[in-house]
């Protein structure tokens, strides 16, 4: 790398880090100096997630204090099927395989790379986990919880009624694809 | 914890765990002297996060709204320098100065007493009654001040809880994260639900408390106004402040006022007035405020409190017996939170090894 640019990442990340931060230094700021820190890479990943879309910088920044940074190994369960859930995971790094129990097998719903997101029922009901989910490979994860939804909600609901409007067009969406399956099905059963 | 990991690894870091454990308890046990300061300073914090909350909500960053809100902390400061304080420091010198007449009336009423109690009971001997009273009376006094130097080289350090204050406001949540980081996966949403509703118990029951403590105070106060009770504002507010300290803190609010009206005008009649006040009051206060603004979901047992307030006394002294009993209820919402989750999470995974399929 340059000397240049290395001097230039030191000070992004001296102005990333210290006193600026009081005074709310932007996501901005930190990619005109070209910071290549962690916050910039995990609002990166964000920014993909279709639950935070039309967020501002400074939103974004906020949320990036918010998810909780954790790392898996492989074949490490994240959760279990009825298990108490509370929020939904972001994939930043790895492979995450979401499985479910039918009559005493395991099926495998779906596997979710970098940017997918997955276990958002959990962030409206506290009902019990509907399946299972398994790191394939060592992976790192963004989890954003229930509680701190609320806290957002309370400490600045323009953000908050947002991400909850984002979420509820998520599952209308997912709501029609559901009937329109089902229909579908109805159909192809009653014509044979 | 991952159980493919290697059986020395784990055992490495049970030790590894085990050893910072007890080298932290070891740093916190030397530090004990320093340690009240930060725990008033959380409480602090808990008290104020509200405030904090209200200014964002308007849109106004983090730390500008910490910085507001001490400018407001700044403003009503020093409108009770301005309007209260004069009137507790001519309370306390009217009080220091009308002490020997005070302790001259005392010992009228203890002689009167004496031959009374002599009349009735022949075997008493004179004199000894007034003189252990005398004993008592000046010793309270002389020790007096050495208390309250005393308290106050312990909070000497109090010019530091207003900086503590503002990092946990400013940084306690990042705090919390980095402390959830070391709970293993397996634990995670549990730690983070549970660290979340201890905060909630705790805070609202400490601006509970809070808010008690100052209507207490206020209706102690007005009461002892309207009896013509001299220096009604100093034991208003002694009564309001010891309201922290269930059962017992009512009595010590009530000797200085019982006292006072005795001294004032030797006769019983004010100090049963008093005595009803105070009554009024704790009944108004145990039926109507403190349900109302604390909850009952930390009611300790009486003989809890005392001993608490007791034990809290021989470890730290003044200061201990105060932070006694708050401590205490933190300790028993943190242990009821962490209680109900753990039950739920074993309750759920009793029912997943029973059912196949969730419901949900």
């Amino acid at each position: 790398m340059e000397r240049r640019t290395q001097v230039i990442n030191q000070f992004g990340l001296f102005l990333s880090e210290v006193p600026w931060r009081f005074c709310g230094t932007s996501y901005r700021t930190m990619r005109l100096f070209g910071a290549k820190n962690e916050k910039v890479e995990i609002i990166a990943v964000l920014r993909e997630v279709p639950l935070f879309q039309d967020l501002s910088h400074r939103e974004f920044e906020k949320l990036e204090t918010i998810v909780h940074k954790r790392s898996y190994l492989s074949s490490e369960i994240i959760f279990e099927e009825m298990e108490p859930g509370v929020g939904l995971y972001i994939v930043q790094e790895g492979k995450v395989k979401i499985t479910s129990q039918l009559h005493g097998r395991e099926v495998v719903i779906t596997e979710m790379g970098k940017g997918d997101f997955f276990g958002e029922l959990s962030l409206l009901d506290d009902k019990p986990r509907s399946a299972t989910a398994m790191a394939i490979e060592e992976s790192k994860l963004l989890g954003f919880y229930r509680p701190d939804l609320m806290e957002l909600i309370d400490a600045s609901p323009r953000l908050g009624a947002r991400i909850l409007f984002n979420l509820s067009r998520i599952l209308a969406e997912r709501l029609r694809e559901t009937t329109y399956t089902l229909v579908e099905k109805r159909n192809e059963s009653r014509s044979s | 914890m991952n159980p493919d990991l290697p059986k020395i690894t784990r055992r490495l870091k049970i030790a590894f765990f085990l050893v910072t454990a007890a080298v932290l308890s070891a740093i916190l046990y030397f530090s004990r002297s320093i340690l009240p300061v930060f725990v008033i300073s959380l409480l602090f914090a808990y008290l104020l996060v509200p405030i904090v909350h209200f200014f964002e909500r308007k849109g106004i960053e983090r730390g500008v709204s910490i910085l507001l809100l001490y400018l407001l902390f700044l403003v009503s400061f020093s409108l009770f320098v301005f309007l209260l304080l004069p009137g507790l420091i001519r309370d306390v010198e009217s009080f220091t100065s009308r002490f020997p007449e005070y302790q001259k009336k005392m010992t009228v009423i203890t002689t009167r007493a004496e031959k009374a109690a002599e009349r009735l009971f022949p075997s008493m001997k004179a004199g000894a009654l007034s003189e252990k009273l005398k004993g008592y009376f000046g010793d309270a006094l002389g020790r007096l001040p050495g208390i309250l130097i005393s308290l106050f080289s312990r909070i000497s350090s109090l010019i530091l809880i207003p900086f503590i204050v503002f990092f946990y406001l400013k940084d306690g949540n990042s705090f919390k994260r980095r402390l959830l980081e070391f709970v293993p996966n397996r634990f995670f949403e549990m730690a983070l639900c549970i660290s979340y509703e201890m905060e909630g118990s705790v805070g609202k029951y400490l601006r509970g408390q809070m808010l008690d403590c100052i209507v207490v105070g206020l209706l102690s106060i007005a009461g002892l106004s309207l009896l013509k009770i001299p220096n009604a504002l100093l034991i208003g507010t002694i009564a309001g402040a010891s309201n922290i300290v269930p059962y017992l803190g009512p009595v010590i609010g009530f000797v200085p006022a019982a006292l006072t009206a005795l001294l004032e005008y030797q006769s019983l009649m004010p100090v049963l007035q008093v005595a009803l006040l105070f009554f009024i009051v704790q009944l108004l206060d145990n039926s109507l405020i403190s349900p109302l603004v604390v909850g009952s979901s930390v009611n300790l047992h009486p003989l809890l409190v005392l001993f608490v307030v007791m034990a809290g006394g021989s470890i730290g002294g003044v200061l201990g017996a105060i932070l006694a009993v708050p401590v205490t209820s933190i300790l028993k919402v943190a242990f009821e939170v962490t209680m109900r989750y753990l039950n739920q999470y074993s309750l759920m995974v009793r029912a997943r090894a029973g059912t196949e399929r969730p419901t949900a």
